[in-house]
């Protein structure tokens, strides 16, 4: 058995002590831990953490970035950015994907295009599970 | 008549001070409950982030990082502090337990090796001043709820003077939230970060030694994991501070006022018992007047 812990600068997203399997998203690509996994530290990609549980349904979180740290059995998650897939908020991603795409459409010079872009992707990948949960 | 009047116009000004205080103490809760809130949430994390790169800078062997390497840190003597403080007064004994805290902390590292100071908060920076510390910088216009941008300033001149060797630690010190009656200060190792100085400074956050992480694997390299963490930890225990003196401040300033309200209260019961007690007085010489008179006259 996991324990698993998903913690953001604004609050603690997750704390399960009943986790059977975790499948998340490093940098280089889908990881998936399962009990007696080797001690690991990696960088947290953007996409979204599937958590398995002993006994109960658990929907899917959204992280961006941030670092994993596995170890005996416990894995740790300091997420920069994660929201669970019950709580994204449709309208709000909606809005904030208009608001990106309006932006690179303009271009306007004193802005970074790429975080922009990136923006726009994690919106577009919010919408996109919480389609699928629903 | 004219001692009467007196008593009376004190009353009328014990009352207002009441009022006043009361309102304070109102406004503070309020905002105490927010900042309360603020500071707890983020901690956690503050404290998890710090684990982590307590734990992985035991790895020494990390190469072209200027944060841990630890021929950095060592035969570098000078402490640079940042104290977080009150931005304004009113606010019980928090300022001053907090100035002596510091002095004190000044005068033990001042044996070692220099000090410099930077502040965040007024009312600790003009003790400060007043006795003379070298402070080289002030961010008081720090919001209670800083954005990486408000933060990045200050970062910045630590990060710089750390690259450089001007100074070899970094540490922060803040009133930290207990509870509404209670705010203590503590430091906390900023850099480096090195589970000695953490032991050194009695660090508030309570970081364990956890054996370090010789068998990790790192992917894609330890290297990497660092510049992705560092950034993120100097930021979180930085704005984590600011978040919890906030929260000290209102809670001591809210128990201040609660305190100053109560002592009004009793000082209008005195004064209300002064003020009856020479109406008594007054009424019983002037009835002795009257029948001294009636006498004289019989």
């Amino acid at each position: 058995m996991l324990t698993l812990t998903i913690t953001t600068v604004e609050r603690e997203i997750l704390n399960l002590n009943d986790v059977t399997k975790v499948t998340l998203p490093t940098v280089d690509g889908q990881i998936t831990v399962l009990p007696g996994h080797a001690s690991l530290m990696s960088a947290l990609g953007m996409g979204e953490v599937y958590v398995t549980r002993e006994n109960e349904k658990q929907h899917p979180v959204f992280v961006d970035g941030g670092i994993i740290q596995i170890d005996k059995d416990h894995v740790e998650l300091l997420a920069n950015m994660a929201e669970r897939a019950e709580e994204i908020d449709a309208a709000k991603v909606e809005e904030a994907k208009r608001r990106a795409e309006k932006l690179l459409e303009e271009k306007p010079i004193d802005i970074d295009l790429a975080k922009v872009e990136a923006s726009l992707q994690r919106e577009i990948a919010k919408l996109r599970l919480k389609e699928k949960i629903s | 008549m004219s001692e009467l009047r007196q008593i009376k116009r004190r009353i009328k000004s014990v009352d207002n001070i009441s009022k006043v205080t009361h309102a304070m103490q109102l406004v503070a809760a309020s905002r105490m409950r927010r900042a309360q809130d603020n500071a707890m949430r983020g901690k956690s994390y503050t404290h998890k982030i710090k684990e982590m790169m307590v734990r992985l800078s035991a790895n020494k062997n990390v190469k072209g990082n200027a944060f841990i390497e630890p021929e950095y840190a060592d035969n570098v003597s000078g402490t640079m502090l940042v104290v977080f403080s009150p931005e304004r007064g009113l606010a019980g004994a928090l300022p001053g337990n907090l100035t002596r805290y510091v002095l004190k902390l000044i005068e033990s590292i001042e044996k070692d090796g220099s000090v410099s100071v930077i502040t965040v908060g007024k009312k600790v920076r003009d003790l400060l001043a007043r006795r003379g510390v070298n402070i080289i910088a002030d961010f008081s216009d720090m919001p209670e709820q800083p954005t990486t941008a408000d933060v990045r300033p200050l970062l910045k001149l630590v990060e710089e003077g750390y690259t450089a060797r001007e100074f070899g630690e970094v540490l922060i010190v803040l009133p930290q939230f207990v509870n509404a009656m209670t705010q203590i200060p503590v430091t906390r190792v900023l850099l480096p970060l090195d589970l000695d100085a953490v032991l050194k400074y009695d660090d508030s956050l309570n970081v364990e030694d956890s054996g370090g992480a010789a068998d990790f694997i790192f992917e894609p390299n330890i290297e990497s994991i660092f510049a992705e963490l560092i950034p993120g930890y100097l930021e979180t225990q930085i704005y984590q501070a600011r978040l919890e003196t906030v929260a000290s401040e209102y809670s001591a300033r809210m128990v201040a006022m609660k305190n100053a309200t109560t002592n009004a209260k009793d000082v209008r019961s005195y004064l209300s018992l002064e003020y009856n007690k020479s109406r008594q007085a007054q009424i019983t010489r002037e009835l002795a007047e009257i029948s001294a008179g009636r006498m004289g006259k019989g």
